[in-house]
């Protein structure tokens, strides 16, 4: 037993204080060992990042000198650019590379806890590990058996509004990814945690009577819609932009369709009018053509509304070819010319009316198509075709 | 007493502040309030010897006088006499029951209200001394109630897996080495599984005194103080988390009141 006790004595967090103190030290706070251990490295810690950081502003100085630049002219990017010319380096890795940046973005952070002047850790459960998720994990835990008892109470009564006994309202919106929780908690977690917490939720939402704790549920879910943009395959939705001269609206965006490149500009309060090298929709003989033009309109349901003006030209016509060949001179076809025109007039569009985005997104006149014809191969008459083989 | 002479002990060298207010002990040697080599010797056969040294107010048995708080009656409302079944009965649990009815074991709750009231006034005499307690369980069904009981009172809880080194490795789990609890109080000690708790290990390896509330299917090993009760039912978990709060508030008023009377 008394080995227990000596034992306990040398732990780190014990007291170094004799068994039995004077009465005079009783006012006197004995701070444990760990903790004296951590503010002494604290106090290094701040130290030794009090030291680099007037080496790095020594360095900088020296550095505009040498560079013969204004020490108010030498920010990180000439800092940069500084390093390189002087040790050129020839490393792949840019991890490996020479540089000088402030010391508090490249040496390791110091983990801080807060104590207590006794000590003590500051939360409940601290020694959890990961007290904040797990914190997050018990206030759904209450909050589920709340849900259930309220439901339980009311199921049937007139007292409660019937909306109050639904499922939360969780339409058009997703739980938030483990990064932003790990934002939003200020903590790092396992995946196995978050996927704990995102079936806890998922239990709670479920449960009839969880529209009482529909803000709390929100609190943790964000729009789906908030990343279409980035959904969209090819190009993004352009800028609107205004003329000057005419105080119109437009948005101008280059796309292509097979070897046609597109540049197309849509300019708002129009009459319907098109413009494409110069010709005009009634310009297409193919009504094939025509119905391809007029597609993103009648989708949008904004026919006349409009004025198109787009520049088409070959990608292959502006490829550099053999000095003994004549350049080539290629148009788009009856086809593609059309749908590159229609991609970009879409996206302009989309830009100009944003209320026809979904319905355009969802008819896929926003997806670029980026299929290209096939080069042909050496030693093939085309790009799968092989010359007849025969037996010898 | 052994037990009750080693746990002041401990608590006396765990503690910096003391309670200035109560007399001191009159140690043998007057010269020295700490015990010379030979005696702390002799107190590894016989731990009575060290008791000259140890302070007034761990001479008593039951200073915070929870012998009148804790009433058998209640206990027994609680349900704090249900075992298991007995087949599943543990032999090292056995001087605990009173017998058995209908198949279940029944627990003797005069003993575990001598227990019970050992095991309140170490946690108050922790409480009084500023010390740290961390609650544990890993019954789903308390959890909750074990959290917030531990919030009230300002003390710490783990209902959560148990993350191996907590207590033996907290510099590689937490990047420092903290100050750690300084009594760990099981409201269940087996696991889901039938399995001991692995924070009994932890704590004994550490040696952090332990309080366990042991079922009849328990293994009381490696815990200091023992209290042979029910921990399944919500209103035995209920019962004994008010009477071990109620323990730490009585130890926080008399550390005020000491701190304030200086």
């Amino acid at each position: 037993m008394l080995r227990i006790a000596l034992t306990r004595s040398s732990r780190a967090m014990s007291s170094t204080s004799p068994p039995a103190v004077s009465e005079s030290d009783t006012s006197v706070r004995k701070i444990g060992k760990a903790l004296e251990t951590y503010l002494k490295n604290s106090q290094q810690h701040v130290a030794m990042m009090e030291k680099h950081r007037a080496d790095f502003e020594t360095g900088r100085r020296h550095l505009a000198k040498m560079m013969s630049l204004d020490i108010h002219e030498l920010d990180q990017a000439a800092i940069d650019r500084a390093i390189q010319y002087l040790f050129p380096s020839g490393l792949t890795d840019p991890k490996a590379r020479p540089v000088m940046r402030p010391p508090d973005e490249i040496l390791p952070k110091f983990q801080r806890f807060t104590f207590d002047e006794e000590g003590k850790p500051e939360g409940t459960r601290f020694f959890t590990l990961n007290p904040k998720i797990y914190g997050l994990l018990s206030e759904i835990g209450v909050k589920t058996q709340s849900v259930m008892k309220f439901y339980d109470e009311h199921v049937g009564s007139r007292s409660v509004n019937r909306s109050d006994l639904e499922t939360a309202n969780l339409s058009g919106s997703q739980w938030i990814t483990a990064d932003k929780m790990k934002k939003k908690l200020s903590e790092k977690f396992s995946n196995e945690l978050y996927g704990q917490v995102i079936i806890a939720f998922e239990h709670l939402a479920s449960l009839p009577g969880s529209a009482i704790e529909q803000k709390f549920l929100s609190e943790f879910r964000e729009p789906m819609t908030a990343s279409t943009d980035s959904k969209l395959f090819g190009l993004a939705i352009p800028n609107v932009q205004t003329c000057a001269e005419t105080n119109r609206r437009y948005a101008e965006v280059t796309t292509h369709c097979k070897d046609t490149r597109a540049v197309v500009k849509v300019t708002d309060a129009g009459k319907g009018k098109f413009s494409i090298d110069g010709l005009q929709l009634h310009d297409f003989r193919h009504l094939q053509s025509r119905e391809i033009l007029l597609a993103p309109f009648i989708i949008s349901q904004t026919l006349g509304k409009f004025d198109v003006t787009a520049t088409t030209d070959c990608i292959s016509n502006s490829l550099p070819e053999a000095p003994n060949r004549e350049p080539l001179k290629r148009t788009g076809g009856m086809s593609a010319l059309p749908r590159a025109v229609r991609h970009g007039t879409a996206l302009c569009i989309a830009a100009l009316h944003p209320e026809s985005i979904e319905p355009l997104r969802l008819s896929g006149l926003l997806t670029l198509d980026p299929r290209k014809n096939e080069r042909s191969k050496v030693n093939q008459p085309g790009a799968r075709a092989k010359w007849i083989w025969k037996r010898r | 007493m052994r037990r009750v002479v080693s746990s002041a002990i401990r608590a006396e060298r765990a503690f910096s502040s003391r309670i200035a207010s109560l007399q001191k002990p009159t140690p043998s040697t007057s010269s020295s309030s700490v015990p010379d080599r030979a005696t702390l010797e002799k107190g590894t056969v016989q731990p009575t010897v060290l008791k000259p040294f140890v302070s007034a107010s761990l001479q008593h048995e039951d200073l915070f006088n929870f012998e009148s708080a804790v009433h058998v009656d209640e206990m027994f409302k609680a349900r704090l006499h249900y075992g298991h079944k007995v087949g599943t009965v543990n032999d090292n649990m056995k001087w605990a029951l009173y017998g058995e009815r209908l198949g279940v074991c029944v627990f003797d709750l005069d003993i575990t209200k001598k227990f019970l009231v050992r095991a309140l006034n170490f946690v108050a005499h922790i409480s009084m001394r500023g010390g740290m307690i961390l609650f544990v369980t890993s019954n789903r069904d308390s959890m909750f109630d074990v959290e917030k009981a531990a919030e009230e009172v300002g003390q710490y809880s783990h209902v959560r897996k148990w993350q191996a080194g907590t207590l033996t490795n907290t510099r590689q789990l937490l990047g420092a080495s903290v100050r750690l609890p300084d009594a760990v109080c099981f409201l269940s000690t087996l696991t889901s599984l039938g399995e001991n708790h692995p924070a009994i290990i932890e704590a004994a390896k550490m040696a952090i005194p332990t309080i366990g509330v042991v079922d009849s299917n328990s293994d009381p090993a490696y815990l200091t103080y023992l209290v042979p009760a029910n921990d399944d039912t919500p209103q035995s978990t209920e019962y004994l988390l008010r009477m071990f709060k109620e323990a730490i508030r009585k130890g926080q008023e008399e550390r005020k009141r000491l701190q304030q009377g200086k």
